[in-house]
C-alpha cells in the first residue's frame, strides 16, 4: 500500500496526526508518493462538518497475494499507513489547518446534512434518502490540463459508482423522502481516483454523523508477472495490465463494488481480491483510528 | 516536476506559516462585556443576526474575538499539488482556496504576436459551501473570475511579453484555475493571494523551436521561474449601517453587510483597483482609510509570501 498520512485538525487548531509503524526503508530511486484527499462531511444536525483528509502514500512494497513483491528493487518494505485528515468545524476558531505539502493524490469530499430534495425532477423516495453524488476533478490535477472537469463520461461513470456504493452502505430507511449530496473533489490524481474518492467520502458521511452499515474502504489491485500488486498508481494503471477496484465493507467481509475491465485469467482473479482485500483492511484499521482519535478529542472538549 | 516545498507530514512544514491573529485584550474584553451586559447572550445570531452583531460592533469587535480592523489566521501553503506547474493553498480563517497553474502552448493572437495569455478562473463549487448549486459557473464565482482577471490586467503582475517564446508563433498560456474549497467569505481576497502566490511558484521549462523542423523541443530538465513584476494584495471590507467598516469580513458579516470595498495595492503603495460594487454610499475619508489598512495588509502578506518562497527547499 502507499503510505497513508493522516492528521485530523478541528476548528480548533489542534491538529492531530497518526502515522503508522515506520517503514523499511525504501526502495532507493522510488519518489514517495502522498495521497491526499480531503473530506467534509457536515452533520445532519451538527454543524457542518468538513473534512479535509490528505493521504499520503509512499511506493514502499505492494502486498501480493502470496508474495512480496517490491517494486523495483529487492527489498521487502512493509506497508506504511498513515492516513491524513483534517476536519474543520464550525464555529471556527482561528486555528491554522495543516495541509499535506506533498499530495500526490488528494481529493476532497463533502456532505452536507440530509435535507429536502433539490429539483432535479428525481423527486423524494417515500421509504428512503436519495444519496446524490458529484465528482469532479481539478483542471490542474491530472498531467495534461483537464479539459472537462465534470459533466464527461468518466465522470458520469465515477458519480454512479459512487452513488451506488453508498447506497449499499448508508442507512438511507432512516431519512425517508431526503436527500444526501456527496460531493467529492480530486485535486490532485495519481492513480485510484475512485478508491480515494471512496475512502474520502466514507469519513466524510461519518463526520456528519449519517449512519453507515460499515465503513467503506476501497483499494484498486493489479496483475503483474503472476504477483497481485495493492494500490496501483498512475502509472502502473496506464501500463496497461489487468486491474480492479474494490469497495469492501470490512467488518462483515462484503464487497460494496469491484469493478474490472481488463483480461484477467480466472485462476489470478482470487489473488487480486485478496490483494485488494488486505488493502483495504489495512485502510480500515487507519480510518478507524482516526475517527475514535477524533471522537475522544471531541468528548474531551466537550466534558470540559 | 520539481515537488516544490514539499514536507512530510510531521516534519516542522516551513512552507507553511501563519500570520496568527493578535487579539488585543481590548477586543477580549469587549466580547466579555457584550457577553456580560446580556447575561449569558441569549440570542446567538439566530433570532435577530444584525442586532446581536450591532451588540459587538458597539464595543468595537466581533463575535469571533477580532477587532474591526484585525484579519482572520492567514496561513499559506505552496508547490502542494505536483501535477501543477505551480500551486498554492491559501486559508484566511475557515475560507479555503486553492490555485493551480498550468503552462501550454499556444500560437499568439494576431494582433499581439509577442505576448502570451495569462487566463485565470474562479470555481466556487458546490463543495465549498451549501450556498452554491452545482451546474454552470454562478453569478459570485463569474464576478469573482472577472476581478481576478483585472486584477492581473491592472497591477501587470506578469508582463504578458515574458510569456512569449517566439514572436508570432509560439507563447505560454498560464491556465490559473482558483478552487475554493471551503466558503467563508472574504472570497476575492483569499483568491488573490491564491493567484500570487501559485504564480510565485510557477517553474515553466525551456522552450526552444528547432530552426530545421520548425517544432517546438521543451526541456523539462531546465526550468525557470516566472518573473513576477508586482505583487497586487487585495483587501476587503464590509460595510455596516453606511458607517462601520470591518475588514475581512466573514460569510455571516457578508450577508448581514449593507455593502463591500476591495482595495488592491501594489508594493509600491500604488493602488491597482478599487471595487465597490454598489451598497452603502462610503465618504472619501473613510474610503481613505480603507486605503491605508490596505496599505498595510499588504506589508503583512508580503511578509508572509516570501518567508514561504524563501523556505522551499530546491528539488
Amino acid at each position: 500500500m502507499r503510505d497513508v498520512s493522516s492528521g485530523r485538525s478541528r476548528g480548533t487548531g489542534t491538529p492531530l496526526s497518526c502515522h503508522g509503524p515506520a517503514s523499511a526503508p525504501r526502495p532507493r530511486g522510488r519518489r514517495s508518493a502522498p495521497w491526499g484527499c480531503g473530506v467534509g462531511v457536515p452533520a445532519p444536525h451538527c454543524p457542518p462538518g468538513d473534512t479535509d483528509w490528505g493521504s499520503h502514500h509512499s511506493q514502499g512494497c505492494r502486498t501480493g497475494g502470496g508474495s512480496h513483491h517490491p517494486r523495483g528493487h529487492g527489498e521487502g518494505v512493509p506497508p506504511l499507513l498513515g492516513l491524513q485528515s483534517w476536519g474543520s468545524r464550525h464555529p471556527p476558531a482561528p486555528g491554522d489547518m495543516e495541509w499535506g505539502s506533498h499530495l500526490p493524490q488528494g481529493c476532497r469530499a463533502r456532505v452536507p446534512p440530509p435535507h429536502h430534495p433539490t429539483g432535479h425532477g428525481a423527486g423524494a423516495l417515500p421509504d428512503r434518502a436519495l444519496v446524490n453524488c458529484q465528482y469532479s476533478m481539478a483542471t490542474f490535477s491530472t498531467g495534461e490540463r483537464k479539459r472537462r472537469p465534470h459533466g464527461d463520461r468518466k465522470s458520469s461513470e465515477m458519480t454512479l459508482h459512487l452513488k451506488q456504493t453508498f447506497e449499499a452502505a448508508i442507512l438511507t430507511e432512516l431519512y425517508p423522502r431526503s436527500q444526501i449530496d456527496i460531493y467529492v473533489q480530486i485535486l490532485q490524481a495519481d492513480g485510484g481516483n475512485y478508491c480515494a474518492c471512496v475512502n474520502a467520502a466514507t469519513l466524510a458521511v461519518i463526520d456528519a454523523g449519517i449512519p453507515m452499515r460499515d465503513y467503506v474502504c476501497a483499494s484498486s489491485a493489479g496483475f503483474v508477472e503472476d504477483t497481485a500488486l495493492a494500490d496501483l498508481s498512475y502509472v502502473e494503471e496506464a501500463s496497461g495490465g489487468p486491474q480492479a477496484a474494490l469497495a469492501l465493507l470490512p467488518t462483515s467481509g462484503q464487497i460494496a463494488l469491484l469493478q474490472m475491465d481488463s483480461r484477467l485469467h480466472e485462476d489470478h482473479l482470487e489473488a487480486v481480491i485478496e490483494a485488494a482485500s488486505g488493502a483495504c483492511r489495512a485502510v480500515h484499521a487507519v480510518l478507524d483510528g482516526v475517527v475514535r482519535d477524533h471522537v475522544r478529542e471531541v468528548t474531551a472538549l466537550l466534558g470540559d | 516536476m520539481a515537488p516544490g516545498g514539499c514536507r512530510r507530514i510531521g516534519e516542522p512544514a516551513a512552507s507553511l506559516l501563519v500570520l496568527g491573529p493578535w487579539v488585543l485584550p481590548a477586543a477580549r474584553n469587549g466580547v466579555s462585556r457584550v457577553i456580560g451586559k446580556c447575561g449569558v447572550a441569549t440570542d446567538r445570531g439566530t433570532v435577530e443576526p444584525l442586532e446581536y452583531y450591532r451588540r459587538f460592533l458597539k464595543e468595537n469587535c466581533r463575535p469571533d474575538g477580532r477587532e474591526l480592523g484585525e484579519f482572520r489566521a492567514t496561513t499559506v501553503n505552496i508547490g502542494s499539488i505536483t501535477t501543477a506547474d505551480g500551486s498554492a493553498l491559501v486559508k484566511l480563517g475557515n475560507t479555503t482556496v486553492i490555485c493551480g497553474v498550468k503552462a501550454e502552448l499556444a500560437a499568439p493572437a494576431v494582433d499581439s504576436a509577442n505576448k502570451g495569455y495569462i487566463v485565470p478562473n474562479v470555481e466556487l463549487p458546490s463543495l465549498c459551501s451549501t450556498r452554491f448549486r452545482s451546474g454552470p459557473p454562478g453569478e459570485e464565482a463569474q464576478a469573482a473570475s472577472q476581478f481576478i482577471a483585472d486584477v492581473i490586467e491592472n497591477s501587470q503582475i506578469i508582463a504578458k511579453e515574458d510569456l512569449c517564446i517566439a514572436n508570432g508563433k509560439l507563447a505560454w498560456v498560464l491556465y490559473c484555475d482558483i478552487i475554493c474549497l471551503d466558503y467563508d467569505g472574504n472570497i476575492l481576497d483569499a483568491s488573490a493571494f491564491a493567484l500570487l502566490a501559485a504564480l510565485k511558484n510557477v517553474q515553466l521549462p525551456s522552450v526552444t523551436i528547432n530552426e530545421e523542423t520548425g517544432l517546438s523541443e521543451v526541456n523539462l530538465k531546465q526550468k525557470n521561474p516566472l518573473v513576477i513584476r508586482k505583487h497586487p494584495v487585495a483587501t476587503s471590507f464590509a460595510i455596516f449601517d453606511d458607517t462601520l467598516l470591518v475588514v475581512d469580513p466573514t460569510a455571516e458579516e457578508e450577508d448581514l453587510a449593507t455593502g463591500t470595498v476591495t482595495i488592491v495595492t501594489d508594493e509600491e503603495d500604488r493602488l491597482c483597483s478599487v471595487h465597490k460594487p454598489g451598497g452603502s454610499p462610503l465618504t472619501g475619508a473613510k474610503l481613505q482609510d480603507c486605503i491605508t489598512r490596505a496599505i498595510t495588509r499588504h506589508k503583512e502578506v508580503k511578509k508572509l509570501i516570501d518567508k514561504v518562497i524563501k523556505s522551499i527547499k530546491p528539488n
